[in-house]
């Protein structure tokens, strides 16, 4: 009986054998990894990405200088899917310019500072998981620079005080758009040379100095900024003025900070330029309590020719199988996107990976993301000329192979 | 994985089963020479080769895109494909039972596919509408398969022609792929029109494609009886059944990514001609010649 019907069994497993060929479908696939552009057919228009954040949907909101007529950047707000797919958009009002990262998340919103074209003042909007503008509060620190969330709920801003020609750190609470200061004197007798540049920071087309700005444990503050001539990292107790714990002078706006994200105490995950070569700091501690001697010229590193001549670098932090791993991204002299993945611990690098290639990239930020992955937003030049917006996500899985 | 696991423990399971139920087979009469006029088309192996010429059409089951439209619609952007317009190839080894008019053939077959589509980009002034930039990507798909179907035959006809017609399954095993992105940019907007076509990209793709897919073959030919041999011309379409495209590597070729590049869900379907020789198998003395015709 069983023999009558064995070549139709056969032909049936033949045919379940073939389906079983087919290619596995995961829309999961789609998620893990990503890279999207996001394009306008506008000829004029620009986008330039400052920082990307994950939503509670798994999407991602991209904050942006656009360019607009006149000195000042205007504000751009972009809401992706977790596919990267464009979800929607927000061309802020021209009142608002010159948006400055980073995306800070506090309860259920998103906040970032920017700019009063007519007054120069701060201004902490916030937005929610959807891309859109909730509230707008203003704050009376003049050409905000950098910013970042403080231990308690608050932000810390780093601003430039024109008319006192004066770098200023200050706590600000999100309700009130106030909160305590201190400020910094740019050097008696030399402000009108440096303010100039400091001022050109702030145009669309002047060059970019790497503020930054953030709060380590307790009551000390630091920031990257001008002080004394000089761009120079500097730790403060918020209050007196001109009163720092410690300093880490640069070689005036020839050579400083690009990026210093603390670890724990006194370790910072840093990168320094000076004059044009760029140095990584993966696992370096840093004198907070005293002036650091010989300033940037002390620390060392590892140098990265492939990086531009002071290059814009960005770094994060973020646990890996185990081992806690520093993450730098820059801007490759061969119009990439480079990443290098170094182990805290050992302080050497395990990896690098680039992004991007025929059209020029550059780099806006990275960030990790809810899945166990990375996510990078930056620039890149379609057909080799208009400015857009591009993401790449890489899988937990990628991001493991990085790990060595 | 795990259903090709399943089939092959059910392919063996099956296996088993038909030993224990199998009977001793009785000898075979057809041997006898002679016995039967023309006994050498009545049962017969035939093993040969044919080859020829294949067009592809890929059938769109979803789009995706690395670029996506902020303030305009994706479908301006949207692949174009070219049906029918890349030649390709294939070589097979020809491999067939038949039996009273009745075939099974297996056909293991390399084959080479190509097609090939295009994206259309445009930028343009609001403020000043003869400032327009265009750019046109041609990306052209180039694969290597190993193809394994199994095909029923039906023959028909007297003397020396002798048409078919057939229908079967294939699958199938990627072997290589390659890729090649032509740019052209046409330039409005600098003082004149400026056409600007950079170098091809040109990339290995093995990683975008899926290893394996599977279909339908459905087809007709002609067989021509000269002498012991048979001369073969075969028209197949293969109609694709699963996606050719790999959903896990989509965008893993940073290069492809880079100018927006990123690979549909399509299902690949195939005309092909093949025109090739069979020999055959059994009832052959030495000569070559039959035993049924002495």
């Amino acid at each position: 009986m069983l023999k009558n019907f064995t070549p139709y069994i056969y032909i049936v497993a033949f045919i379940l054998f073939i389906a079983a060929c087919a290619e596995e479908e995961n829309p999961k696939f789609d998620k893990d990894n990503f890279t999207s552009i996001f394009d306008s057919n506008g000829f004029d228009s620009a986008y330039y990405p400052i920082d990307i954040k994950q939503t509670v949907d798994e999407g991602y909101l991209v904050l942006a200088k656009r360019k607009l007529e006149g000195e000042f950047a205007g504000v751009y707000i972009l809401k992706a899917n977790k596919f990267g797919n464009f979800e929607s958009q927000i061309n802020v009002d021209p009142q608002l310019v010159n948006p400055i990262g980073t995306l800070m998340p506090l309860g259920e919103n998103f906040y970032f500072f920017c700019m009063d074209v007519a007054s120069k003042e701060a201004r902490l909007v916030s937005i929610n998981q959807s891309g859109s503008i909730v509230g707008t509060v203003n704050v009376t620190y003049t050409y905000p620079c950098a910013s970042a969330p403080s231990k308690d709920n608050k932000f810390v801003l780093l601003s430039y005080n024109n008319g006192d020609k004066r770098t200023v750190i200050s706590t600000i609470d999100p309700a009130t758009g106030a909160g305590p200061n201190s400020s910094f004197r740019l050097g008696v007798g030399g402000e009108d040379k440096i303010e100039e540049d400091i001022l050109k920071h702030f145009f669309q087309y002047g060059r970019k100095f790497p503020f930054f700005v953030g709060q380590l444990s307790g009551d000390t503050y630091y920031f990257n900024g001008f002080y004394d001539y000089t761009l120079s990292l500097v730790f403060t107790r918020m209050g007196a003025s001109d009163q720092f714990t410690g300093i880490i002078q640069g070689q005036h706006e020839d050579g400083g900070f690009s990026a210093a994200l603390p670890l724990s105490g006194n370790r910072f995950a840093a990168s320094v330029f000076n004059f044009g070569d760029n140095y990584i700091l993966p696992n370096k501690t840093l004198e907070t309590t005293s002036n650091a001697p010989g300033g940037i010229t002390g620390l060392g590193g590892f140098t990265l020719p492939e990086l531009v001549s002071n290059a814009n670098v960005r770094n994060t932090q973020a646990t890996v199988k185990e081992k806690s791993v520093i993450i730098f991204a820059g801007d490759t002299k061969a119009k990439q996107i480079g990443l290098w993945f170094y182990d805290e611990a050992s302080n050497s690098l395990m990896s690098s990976r680039y992004f991007g290639f025929s059209n020029p990239f550059e780099i806006g930020n990275v960030s990790t993301t809810l899945d166990g992955g990375l996510v990078i937003c930056g620039t890149t030049y379609m057909a080799g000329r208009f400015p857009r917006i591009c993401i790449f996500k890489i899988s937990k899985q990628e991001f493991e192979n990085q790990v060595k | 994985m795990k259903r090709l696991y399943f089939v092959v423990l059910c392919l063996l399971m099956i296996t088993g089963l038909n030993a224990q139920h199998r009977n001793k087979r009785p000898k075979l009469s057809f041997n006898k020479s002679g016995k039967e006029k023309d006994i050498f088309l009545k049962k017969q192996w035939w093993v040969g080769l044919k080859g020829g010429p294949n067009l592809s059409k890929a059938v769109v089951e979803q789009t995706y895109s690395v670029v996506a439209p902020t303030n305009y619609e994706l479908s301006e952007i949207t692949k174009q494909y070219k049906h029918y317009k890349n030649l390709g190839g294939q070589a097979t080894l020809d491999i067939t039972f038949y039996f009273r008019g009745f075939s099974a053939s297996f056909q293991p077959t390399y084959r080479h596919s190509r097609f090939e589509y295009t994206n259309n980009y445009e930028w343009t002034s609001a403020a000043e509408g003869s400032r327009l930039f265009q750019m046109k990507y041609t990306q052209l798909q180039k694969i290597d398969y190993l193809d394994l179907p199994l095909v029923a035959k039906y023959e028909f006809g007297i003397d020396r022609i002798r048409p078919f017609i057939q229908a079967g399954l294939y699958t199938t095993k990627l072997l290589n792929a390659n890729k090649i992105v032509e740019v052209t940019k046409t330039d409005f907007a600098s003082g004149g029109v400026n056409e600007i076509v950079d170098d091809p990209i040109i990339v290995g793709a093995t990683d975008l494609f899926a290893k394996n897919h599977w279909g339908f073959i459905a087809g007709a030919g002609l067989n021509y009886n000269l002498g012991n041999v048979r001369l073969n011309l075969d028209f197949q379409y293969k109609y694709g059944m699963s996606n050719i495209a790999s959903t896990k590597n989509r965008q893993g070729n940073d290069r492809l990514a880079g100018v927006g590049d990123s690979l549909d869900n399509i299902k690949l379907n195939t005309i092909a001609i093949s025109v090739g020789c069979l020999f055959p198998m059994r009832f052959l003395e030495s000569g070559f010649k039959s035993l049924d015709k002495k």
